[in-house]
């Protein structure tokens, strides 16, 4: 598995651009992409004091902003979220179903290394991730050398939508 | 005899002079390092991270140029304008970018701020509520932002007008009838002078003029080379120093016999 991996990733990286930095998908199609259907009006959830001090913990500091958007229909939650990597903020989308990471997409990014997070034999490791009650994944997530903190932000981002996504759907909350 | 004698003497008077004129020209290079030096060892004592540079002289010689004000708004009592890459409210500052804000309205929930790309919702003590990009469902770029007559935040774009729900939330068509776009307004010299000040000497820390001190790079691409020279002449002055020590020590030892 891991000889696997590396051979994909030398790949990759044999083809990969010189500069990677881009916009991969527009929010607007990774929306329309994770709901059957037209896209739901979107919802927000408040930095209350109960919700800041979980976001605090899988963010490492403050939430920049004393909201955070999202769109919901059933058990599936779509998450756009930024967070910084080295110095410049990478935007994911994630699609939460039940629970677990359904999709995890690298939408923009603005540093100028660590792009390797973008491809799918990297945030493929999180399909089917959960949330346990220490706010940790559940499942270990393999790095990249040289990609310590994108890979690090990417992490984030996906404790920090499964924990809001339990937020908003109480029932999918670890027992 | 005699001039097998005067022979070492004239050498190590030679020695000496050298020695003497070198201290004097490394002197001054040489207290530059050595207060440098100091200062970066204790650079977090210090601060020197931490601490901005703000004298004109200094950020001219780097290239740093006092920040141009953009297009400048007023909402209920906030004077809202970009300086450099900063967004601020009065003299607080809400966000960054490097466009031009096109308005900055007053919709109840929030005071709301616009550039081409972006949209700031802040309260109206500016702390950010959220900050919208096309994700929101607003097709950029923005070219006006106001308040309908019922106070609902409008944005007009290339698309035609877009209207936001009372929660600040969802941004739908909408006809741009009736709308009062806001309209750029003088900032006041004042509050110009101090954000710009304030923004001047943002990027340039005191321990970066340090190291470009210490290192002569200050001085531009010779710089370094000017540094070597001292180190080279710290060198030579040790290696003078002690051999006329040992000189001088030597002959004592011999007088003493």
């Amino acid at each position: 598995m891991h000889l696997t991996r590396i051979l994909l990733l030398a790949t990759a990286l044999a083809g990969a651009p010189a500069h990677a930095q881009g916009v991969y998908q527009k929010s607007r199609a990774f929306l329309d992409g994770a709901f059957d259907g037209p896209v739901p009006k979107p919802e927000a959830v408040w930095m209350t004091p109960e919700v800041r001090g979980p976001v605090k913990r899988i963010l490492g500091h403050e939430p920049t902003a004393l909201r955070v958007r999202y769109w919901s229909r059933d058990q599936r939650s779509v998450w756009i979220l930024d967070e910084i990597g080295k110095e410049k903020p990478i935007t994911v989308g994630i699609v939460v179903n039940a629970g677990r990471i359904e999709k995890l997409r690298v939408l923009v990014f603005r540093e100028s290394r660590g792009y390797e997070v973008r491809h799918p034999f990297f945030t493929g490791q999180f399909r089917r991730a959960g949330l346990r009650r220490d706010l940790r994944l559940d499942r270990p997530i393999d790095g990249i050398s040289g990609a310590t903190l994108s890979v690090r932000a990417l992490k984030k981002l996906a404790r920090l939508a499964l924990y809001l996504h339990q937020h908003t759907h109480p029932r999918n909350a670890p027992r | 005899m005699p001039r097998a004698r005067t022979k070492p003497r004239v050498r190590l008077r030679a020695l000496f002079v050298w020695h003497r004129y070198l201290g004097l020209i490394a002197t001054a290079l040489v207290l530059v390092l050595a207060v440098t030096g100091l200062a970066l060892n204790h650079t977090r004592a210090l601060q020197l991270d931490q601490r901005h540079v703000d004298n004109k002289m200094v950020l001219r010689w780097y290239g740093i140029e006092t920040p141009r004000p953009g297009r400048a708004y007023r909402s209920s009592g906030h004077t809202i304008l970009r300086i450099g890459d900063g967004v601020y409210v009065n003299d607080n500052k809400v966000g960054e970018t490097s466009e031009q804000l096109v308005g900055a309205v007053d919709a109840g929930a929030a005071l709301v701020v616009a550039a081409a790309q972006t949209v700031w919702l802040l309260t109206h003590e500016g702390q950010l509520i959220e900050r919208l990009d096309q994700r929101a469902g607003i097709p950029g770029p923005l070219r006006a932002l106001g308040l309908t007559p019922d106070g609902r935040a409008a944005v007009r774009t290339a698309e035609g007008v877009y209207i936001a729900d009372a929660t600040l939330l969802s941004w739908s068509p909408g006809g741009g009838r009736g709308v009062r776009w806001a309209r750029a307004v003088e900032p006041s010299d004042k509050l110009v002078r101090t954000l710009a000040r304030r923004r001047r000497g943002q990027g340039l820390t005191a321990e970066r003029v340090m190291l470009d001190v210490h290192s002569g790079r200050i001085l531009g691409p010779w710089g370094p080379y000017v540094m070597d020279g001292a180190a080279l002449l710290m060198v030579l002055l040790a290696g003078t120093g002690t051999w006329m020590w040992y000189r001088n020590w030597r002959g004592r030892r011999r007088r003493k016999r």
